[in-house]
């Protein structure tokens, strides 16, 4: 009987393992890029797919400056990042941009800014893959 | 029955095996270069299971409203000083027994200790550190503040940049293994006890006469509480987590008295390329809206930390 609990216990483990990739990941490829920002969220890292896409509302505080990140696995390819208002107008597109990981910026005022990551597809690929993408930001103290 | 005991033990073994492989990254970048598991990347081997439920799964994970840190930082930047006792005293640590309460709590815990680090209050902030600690250890996620990260606060606790570096860290750790582990409702109910009592902190300041830097910081708690009740919803599910969102709604309704105003926004670049990002949005709150936050933000906050 003990047995089996082990063994349910183990098989109940394998799914969490496997789905524990992008800490070490946000941990070595992404935080070290915060440069001298102060972190100021929580955990906003997963595995994604070609085609996928995924957004995320963020508020930046007025007269404050800050560091926004989006750091893919190179085997997703170019990850679009998009920054825009709630309103829809875009603010930022890594797409030509020198740091294409990187967005800093001043704010003025405090507002919703909404962040939109897109993977490119991988339509000739044989074999597809996934990768970690972390969102960091982080504040100038 | 030996029989049967060498079959159980065989089927374990393969069970092992396939934990190892997994848990080392056995099919990792199969097709590129043989790439560590930290590079993050692996085959798509199981679509059905990866896509199950994938809209709700990366809403649950990709949430962002500002971390305790930077609301401390604000309160410090208005030129407060620390007070001991807004803090929610770590001795109370072992009343909280059940996962619902462990896990508002450590929120509520990671506020104070972000509070304590940025007014360099070194024992506070190592104090909530291990305070933080033993909760975590209560909700199973030891290795989100392990031995050795706490050794590494012990020796740096005189650099108060490594230890603000070590308060974010533990903050995403916390969090980072929840998500991981298929728990975002434990990790949105810290996210939740944090916010509260980062609002808590900060109306202790905002009521203060002529004070207009931080009443304009609760002000603008408006858009994290909305995202916050938004981001609840989506784990309807979970009573404890329903419990909390009620107590946010209660906020939710005093705070729409807070005067929005949307206006345009702009971009501007100088000439050495910073962008600043501006706008005509306007926040507004009456001193009696204050007020009622302030004397809800206590309720809440009594309900929880017992």
């Amino acid at each position: 009987m003990k047995t089996y609990k082990i063994l349910l216990f183990l098989l109940v483990l394998i799914p969490s393992f496997a789905l524990a990739q992008c800490r070490p990941f946000t941990k070595n490829k992404a935080l070290p890029k915060l440069n001298g920002y102060v972190q100021n969220d929580s955990y906003n890292s997963a595995q994604m797919a070609p085609g996928e896409e995924a957004e995320i509302m963020v508020t930046f505080f007025g007269g404050r400056d800050y560091r926004l990140l989006v750091v893919a696995h190179p085997i997703l390819g170019d990850v679009e990042f998009t920054v825009s208002d709630i309103n829809g107008k875009q603010i930022y597109t890594n797409k030509g941009a020198q740091d294409k990981e990187a967005f800093e910026f001043k704010m003025k005022n405090t507002q919703q800014l909404v962040v939109k990551v897109k993977v490119p597809e991988q339509k000739d690929a044989v074999v597809q893959h996934i990768g970690c993408i972390s969102i960091v930001s982080g504040f100038k103290q | 029955m030996i029989k049967k005991h060498l079959s159980l033990n065989a089927f374990l073994s393969i069970c092992v095996s396939s934990l190892f492989l997994v848990a080392c990254g056995g099919n990792e970048n199969k097709t590129e270069n043989k790439a560590p598991l930290e590079t993050g990347a692996s085959e798509l081997t199981n679509k059905d299971e990866f896509f199950k439920d994938r809209e709700q799964a990366l809403k649950q994970i990709f949430f962002s409203i500002p971390a305790p840190i930077e609301m401390a930082d604000m309160i410090k930047d208005a030129g407060f000083s620390f007070d001991k006792n807004v803090l929610n005293p770590v001795e109370k640590v072992n009343k909280y027994i059940n996962e619902e309460n462990r896990a508002i709590n450590l929120g509520i815990y990671a506020a104070d200790l972000s509070y304590s680090t940025v007014f360099d209050q070194k024992q506070e902030s190592v104090n909530y550190l291990s305070a933080s600690k033993t909760l975590a250890s209560a909700l199973g996620i030891d290795g989100a503040l392990d031995e050795q990260f706490m050794e590494r606060v012990q020796r740096n606790q005189n650099n108060r940049d490594s230890l603000i570096s070590y308060v974010t860290q533990s903050y995403q750790n916390v969090n980072a293994y929840l998500k991981e582990g298929k728990r975002t409702d434990v990790s949105a109910l810290i996210i939740a006890g944090a916010w509260v009592e980062t609002l808590y902190l900060s109306t202790q300041y905002a009521g203060k006469k002529g004070e207009k830097a931080m009443r304009q910081r609760v002000a603008e708690q408006t858009y994290s509480l909305n995202q916050l009740v938004n981001y609840l919803n989506l784990f309807a599910t979970s009573n404890r987590v329903n419990q909390m969102k009620e107590d946010l709604i209660k906020l939710q309704m005093i705070y729409k008295d807070v005067i929005v105003i949307g206006g345009e926004t702009s971009v501007e670049k100088d000439k050495n390329g910073t962008t600043t990002i501006g706008s005509t949005d306007t926040i507004t709150m009456s001193d009696a809206t204050l007020a009622k936050i302030a004397a809800e933000v206590v309720v809440i906050r009594n309900k929880y930390i017992l």
